[in-house]
Parts: structure tokens; sequence; C-alpha cells
């Protein structure tokens, strides 16, 4: 089993987790209330994106974190002040600990 | 049979989950037992007990009996389930002898051993080697070089005692 070294986990980020209610005419509404704090290895080996025709820089990036259970792609993390929203989730090993976000940048 | 009541785990706890960047106590039950075996395996490397214990042995009378080091209290002795007055043991280091009047067929010792305050080196090897187990929970060959956890073990090391 690949080991993953706890010392890499250098950034503390926030997970918020998604509240959805009910509006006028039963429209949905997201909101987002903080989980808890976590430290997260964050990669950012993804420099450039094309998307919609536009090159953009940075907006998906790779989170490493501890392995929360109720984590699912509804959720958001919060990087530096960027919330981004959940794209990918890697559980990878199923004895290890960590598991793999792919984040992308909220506008 | 020797049972024991590990006190001196709870308060490094927390040290613990820091020294593994966790924030939650979702893993403490994992984390615990980690810890635990760290602890044990840094125990049998300097035969000394490091997180305060309470423990109860119970064997066949011997007239000099050895406990775990360091000692910090000896609660209660029994010798066939009845108490023997202070005035009948004492201590030598980490050896329990009774006075030659004392006879019987079982003991039963409930005392407490451990650092009271875990010098900050130990400590740190504790979690060296309980993030190992923490990290690889199933059955892995271990380095046969010296770790940094035995090294920072080797000063504290008794010879000659267990």
């Amino acid at each position: 089993m690949a080991t993953f070294n706890t010392g890499s986990l250098d950034t503390l980020v926030t997970v918020n987790r998604c509240v959805i209610s009910y509006g006028k005419d039963n429209a949905k509404k997201y909101s987002f209330v903080k989980f808890r704090d976590v430290y997260a290895n964050v990669d950012r080996n993804i420099n450039e994106q094309v998307s919609l025709g536009n090159l953009e820089g940075g907006d998906f990036i790779f989170l490493t974190i501890y392995k929360i259970p109720e984590l699912d792609t509804t959720w958001q993390v919060v990087v530096k002040g960027q919330p981004y929203e959940i794209t990918g989730i890697d559980l990878g090993d199923r004895l290890s600990h960590f598991c793999t976000l792919t984040l992308h940048a909220v506008d | 049979m020797e049972t024991r009541n590990y006190q001196g785990i709870e308060p490094l706890l927390g040290e613990f989950r820091a020294h593994l960047r966790i924030t939650s106590t979702d893993l403490d039950g994992v984390l615990t037992s980690a810890l635990k075996a760290g602890v044990n395996r840094a125990e049998h490397e300097i035969s000394t007990v490091i997180a305060l214990s309470e423990f109860k042995l119970q064997m066949p009378f011997h007239h000099s009996v050895q406990l775990r080091w360091p000692i910090v209290e000896v609660a209660s002795v029994k010798v066939d389930g009845v108490y023997v007055p202070a005035a009948d043991y004492h201590l030598e280091e980490d050896r329990l002898h009774f006075e030659e009047s004392v006879h019987g067929d079982r003991i039963e010792v409930d005392y407490k051993a451990g650092f009271e305050v875990i010098p900050d080196d130990v400590k740190y090897a504790v979690f060296l080697l309980g993030g190992r187990y923490f990290n690889n929970p199933t059955d892995v060959p271990e380095q046969i070089d010296r770790t940094a956890a035995a090294n920072l073990l080797r000063p504290f090391r008794c010879w000659g005692k267990h």
C-alpha cells in the first residue's frame, strides 16, 4: 500500500457541507455551512485549462486530506479564501486514511 | 498475570492528533490503538514504563517480586487475599521485598508506574512509532536500520531491568 507522508499536509483549508433548502415555488436553494478545518496537501499540477474557449489558469487543483465519511460532491472546500467545488473524490486504497479530491474554482 | 489500565494515554491523544495533523476526533479509536502500540514498543526498547498506568500483578508468592519501573506508588499488597501492612514490605528500586515473617501462596499487588512527566524526546519517539502503525494498518516488513524513534530512545535504555 502506498503511504502518504503526513508532513505533506501543510495547508489548512475549510470544508463546507451543502445544505439544501426550498424557497418560493419550491425553488432549491444551496447554502454552505462550515463542517471543519482540515490540513491538506494542495497539488496545482494542472496549470492551464481550456474552458469555454478561454485559457484559464489554476482553476483545477488536487487536494489530499484525511477521509471524511460524509463527504460528497455537493460539498465545497475553501482554499486560501477561494471556494472550490468538488468534481471528483478518489478514495484510494481501502485501508488508507487519505483521499484525493479534484476541485474546480467557483466563479 | 498482570493487567494494566493506561491512564497516561488520554492526555497524549490530543498531541498525537496534532502530530498527525488530524483536526477531528473521528479516528480516535484507531489513534488510541496505534498510540498504545507505540508506547508499548518504546517501553520494550527502554525497559521503562512511559505512559503512567495502574498495574495489578497476580502471581505465586515470592519474597522478592519485580515490578515495572519507574514505580510511582504501591497502592496495596495482598497475600492470599489478605492485605499486608506497609511495615511488612519495602521497595528497593523496582523490587518489592517481603519480611521473612510473611508467607502465603499467591500475591496481588496494585501499583502505579510510569513517567509523571514524559521527556520530550521519548514522547516524540512514541509519536513516530504510533504514526507508523497508524499509517500502516496491515503487516509490513520493518526496516532493519536504526530508525529515528530508536535513536531518540537509545539514551533512555535501562540495562539489567526486565
